[in-house]
């Protein structure tokens, strides 16, 4: 008697859910969905382009050699800077010592370049 | 490779791999396929227009953001979409535990049999979805999907991603703990115990 009340009690509470009229989805829910659409695709397709570009990159540093090679070529293109900027005391007397005594000096801007400034207005 | 035109493969799948490929009016023909069956299940449950449309949309932003990596062979759109409505529903339900007092149902505006009959339905609705708020989630999705969609066992094990065996469990413990709650609510819910 009790199982059937129990049944009787859960029966009716389902078929009360399922007899409830369902809602239409109307054309105000199909439209916010389909701009939910076409937002995702603008995402999707900006983080292709994005992608693209992140691997152009990584391409172009795989191709110079990636960290292993582009450290110690800066390391030894920043000590060339330095040693030519400020040599250390012995290296002119070694450099005359295996080139010769004579001195030549290169002027890092030839004066030419800088004739026809000094008549500018 | 060639795309094969729309009208020869026109299953949610194939339409949902079109929309992942660029085709607005493929996503547009599956919302219009797929979108009055996620909203009668979300109404079903939440019992609410609103919240239930809400939930419908979120299922399908959900939809849109998975196309991409969808694997034709994984799953079927319906059966994923009643996974992921289930479980939106009884998140809302959990998390809001409405509907519950059957205080908040309206009252008839007349006083005719017919009238009672309908607040009658609305109280047993309220306290099924109380009730199912109150539930173990995985007990109160298998309930849901197997009483109120009406869906077969295996069909509710496909979606759930359980075996038949655990179903069948989840979905008599489930039963059991609806009617426990709906018990303590009879004379609310209409019944005479001394009939």
């Amino acid at each position: 008697m009790t199982h059937e009340r129990d049944e009787a009690l859960f029966r009716d509470a389902i078929r009360a859910a399922r007899a409830q009229p369902p809602a239409e989805a109307g054309e105000d829910l199909l439209a916010r969905v389909m701009a939910d659409a076409d937002r995702e695709t603008v995402l999707r397709v900006r983080d292709m382009r994005g992608a693209s570009r992140r691997s152009a990159l990584a391409a172009f540093w795989a191709a110079l050699g990636g960290w292993v090679a582009v450290g110690p070529m800066t390391a030894a293109g920043m000590a060339g800077l330095w040693i030519g900027l400020a040599p250390p005391v012995g290296l002119s007397g070694l450099s005359q010592g295996v080139l010769g005594a004579q001195t030549v000096e290169v002027p890092l801007l030839g004066t030419e370049m800088l004739a026809g400034l000094e008549e500018a207005p | 490779m060639s795309v094969p035109p729309l009208q020869d493969c026109p299953s949610d799948e194939a339409l949902l791999a079109a929309y992942a490929r660029g085709d607005r009016a493929a996503a547009l023909a599956l919302s219009r396929r797929v979108l009055p069956r996620v909203l009668a299940q979300a109404q079903r449950m939440l019992g609410d227009a609103a919240e239930a449309e809400d939930v419908a949309q979120e299922a399908m932003l959900r939809l849109w953001r998975i196309a991409p990596d969808w694997e034709a062979d994984r799953a079927r759109v319906t059966t994923w979409l009643y996974r992921v409505v289930a479980n939106l529903c009884t998140d809302r339900l959990r998390r809001s535990r409405r509907g519950l007092a059957l205080d908040a149902v309206p009252e008839p505006e007349d006083g005719s049999p017919g009238a009672a009959a309908v607040m009658q339905d609305d109280a047993r609705r309220a306290a099924l979805r109380a009730a199912l708020a109150d539930l173990p989630e995985r007990q109160a999705r298998a309930v849901a999907l197997r009483h109120l969609e009406g869906l077969p066992n295996p069909e509710v094990a496909r979606i759930m991603d359980e075996s038949l065996r655990t179903v069948e469990s989840l979905v008599a413990r489930g039963k059991k703990g609806l009617i426990a709650r709906l018990r303590g609510r009879r004379a609310e819910l209409g019944y005479d115990d001394d009939a």
